[in-house]
């Protein structure tokens, strides 16, 4: 076995990796930039690194520093998360070039499937069924127009070295092709430092249903089943569960099956993901991810399966711990991603710093989080602050959990996605499964947030309890300068009388 | 104060507004707090040890507050304080109250009834970003909804649109522009309708 790591990410993930890697007693080695220094990734590793100042490209994107750190803290191998460089295939490359073990899937892997163009090649010929368009990027506005036209709009432009939504563009009106391609180019460049981009039919209503693999260096490719994340903003997923409500046993099968045969078509080796769309019974390849996913507990929680764990045995060069066959799938499972956006604002990115942070527990409840109290949320990183989990018998109790945990979450000081997910998590077509990415168009009147009439009343007591309790220098108007009750907030407890429950 | 079920009392009165409505609260020595005319029993303490060893507002990261208001359990989280605004969250929902003596909010409202008359707001940035692209020329004539401003943030570009039909007069963004949160960026005034 591997007997050290170095994690080369932050946040939620490379606090999981550190859990995964503690377990089988691997040694572990955070690295850090500026403002991370007192975050929780750093707090729970073995040792812990510095690699320069917040921005991304100057730490958790240099390669040299990182490399450098590697090499001084004598570690065996690198994980790197999800993001930054876990599907950078020149990174792979200088890792293993390096000496060290990459705990990914080999450069040459990542290189076929992140250039999405040369992805679809290889699943056209591997049998796997794509989505009609382009196999090669675009050169310019008006090829954009003419090759949209072909494969008849509504069209998407996605960025060739893309994932995550960023550098899309969905075209509808031929007059819109030449602008959204410049667009598209442009955040694809500033998000990837790759402006190319293609161009595929975009499907109206489909669900994005994606099929979890692991492979080993032996051969063997087995699937963990599917994970529907159909609840997305722009392409970002908020919410994810397995399984799927909508596939029927002989789909599962056969997405299962397809998605194995991608997986062998690049002799995959360690954990990936086939994303597929689905639309009125077909299903068709959308890309695959060469590293862990976000979403990825869902899936540990109905198989009893460490993904993490499965990572770095393969890495070790060990045989899957099992066959097809015996992985076995045990209720419903659904994540809710907590981001700091401002649902009720336009998911504007949040800033602001953790004031509080209460976590859920009971059965069946989970928290992968990267905060703690005192966390600084700024805007150099990823929204994401932490995945609440919940898993049950079957999806109405898991939504039920879920909405229980949702409500026990408490983070203060900094807005978050949790009022949203949590009005999902009572709203009535969710709740029966009929889901697609359009949900949340199709459902506006849950931005429309009302706040209940007793939340008002709770709110106005508060702020007139807070003015009044901590008014500075003097007592309150008319009030008289007494030590009760007026100044037992200064002491911790009761600001008023303790209630009576048959009044006063 | 339709349904009043508590008699006018000796307890210290505020004006709250928040979430665009304005309420009267009593704050009375018994643990009664009458708002809108309505009696509540209400108890609020804070969760935060380190907070409520010492007496002053809770400026900084804030606090953690539990509120019973007549037996009903709310888990609240406030901050600041200053000239009586606060802000708090309530059900992961940031809420921005004013709290000020029905005196104080007397003279706040006559001074800014004083300084009313302009048109319309500023377009301010609404979060820390770069500009990456500016889509109108000052003297533009802009319906609302136009796209104004690209505003790269996290990654992510983030159309500013126009809030309503309007001339643009003055540009304060150019493309490479890193902007703070409120900052102005376009300064609007009235369609000329000739």
């Amino acid at each position: 076995m591997i007997e050290s790591v170095l994690v080369a990410n932050r946040g939620e993930i490379a606090l999981r990796v550190i859990r995964g890697a503690r377990e089988l007693g691997i040694r572990t080695v955070a690295v850090f930039s500026e403002p991370d220094r007192g975050a929780p990734h750093v707090v729970h590793a073995d040792e812990a690194y510095p690699i320069g100042p917040a921005r991304s490209a100057d730490s958790y994107l240099n390669i040299g520093r990182l490399l450098e750190v590697a090499r001084r803290a004598g570690v065996r191998a690198i994980h790197p998360g999800y993001g930054f460089l876990a599907e950078r295939a020149d990174f792979a490359a200088a890792v293993t070039d390096a000496g060290f073990v990459f705990v990914g899937p080999a450069a040459e892997t990542i290189r076929a499937m992140g250039d999405k163009t040369e992805a679809r090649r290889r699943m056209e010929a591997a049998g796997v069924p794509v989505v009609p368009g382009t196999s090669t990027p675009l050169a310019s506005g008006r090829e954009a127009r003419r090759v949209a036209e072909e494969v008849e709009f509504p069209v998407v432009l996605k960025a060739a070295a893309g994932g995550g939504g960023k550098g899309m563009r969905v075209v509808r009106d031929p007059e819109e092709a030449a602008g959204a391609f410049r667009a598209a180019m442009r955040e694809a460049e500033a998000a990837f430092g790759d402006g190319r981009v293609y161009v595929e039919r975009f499907l109206e209503r489909p669900r994005h249903i994606e099929v979890q693999l692991c492979g080993d260096a032996h051969g063997n490719i087995v699937h963990l089943f599917e994970r529907e994340c159909s609840i997305q903003r722009r392409h970002q997923k908020l919410i994810e569960e397995s399984p799927s409500a909508l596939l029927g046993e002989e789909e599962r099968r056969r997405m299962g099956e397809a998605a194995v045969r991608a997986a062998r078509a690049v002799d995959y080796e360690g954990a990936g993901t086939v994303e597929f769309l689905y639309q009125d019974g077909e299903f068709f390849f959308l890309e695959m991810n060469t590293r862990l996913q976000v979403e990825h507990p869902v899936t540990e929680m109905v198989t009893g399966i460490d993904l993490v764990e499965w990572q770095f045995r393969v890495a070790a060069g060990e045989a899957l711990p099992m066959r097809q066959r015996d992985i076995p799938l045990e209720g419903h499972a659904i994540e809710c991603r907590i981001t700091s956006e401002s649902p009720f604002d336009g998911f504007l990115p949040a800033t602001g710093v953790v004031g509080e942070l209460e976590l859920p527990g009971g059965p069946g409840v989970r928290w992968d989080g990267g905060i703690a109290r005192g966390t600084e949320v700024g805007l150099h990183y990823d929204p994401l602050l932490g995945k609440l989990i919940a898993h049950g018998a079957d999806r109405e109790t898991a939504i039920r959990r879920m909405r229980g945990a949702l409500r026990e979450l408490r983070i203060a000081g900094v807005a978050t996605s949790a009022p949203l997910l949590s009005l999902i998590m009572g709203e009535r077509d969710f709740r029966a499964g009929r889901i697609s990415t359009r949900y949340l168009e199709e459902h506006p009147e849950l931005f429309r947030d009302e706040i209940p009439a007793s939340t008002r009343t709770a709110l106005v007591a508060a702020a007139a309890l807070m003015e009044h309790t901590t008014r500075p220098g003097r007592a309150p108007p008319r009030i008289r300068r007494t030590p009760t009750p007026l100044s037992q907030w200064a002491r911790g407890v009761a600001v008023t009388d303790p209630p009576r429950p048959n009044g006063p | 104060m339709t349904h009043s079920n508590a008699a006018p009392g000796s307890g210290a009165r505020y004006v709250v507004t928040l979430l665009g409505g304005r309420h009267d609260v009593e704050v009375r020595p018994d643990g009664t707090v009458v708002i809108d005319g309505r009696a509540v029993h209400a108890s609020l303490v804070s969760t935060n040890p380190a907070h409520s060893a010492g007496r002053g507002r809770p400026s900084g990261s804030g606090t953690g507050c539990s509120l019973l208001l007549d037996g009903t359990s709310f888990a609240l989280w406030a901050r600041g304080g200053r000239g009586g605004a606060w802000e708090l969250e309530l059900d992961g929902r940031a809420v921005s109250a004013e709290v000020l003596d029905p005196r104080a909010h007397r003279v706040r409202r006559l001074s800014a009834k004083a300084g009313a008359g302009a048109k319309l707001a500023p377009l301010k940035a609404p979060m820390p970003g770069l500009v990456v692209q500016v889509a109108v020329d000052e003297g533009q004539v802009v319906a609302a909804g136009d796209t104004l401003l690209i505003v790269e943030a996290m990654k992510m570009e983030n159309e500013l649109r126009a809030p309503a039909a309007a001339t643009v007069k003055r540009l304060l963004a150019s493309p490479g522009d890193a902007v703070e949160k409120g900052q102005v960026l376009v300064e609007f005034s009235e369609v000329d309708e000739r």
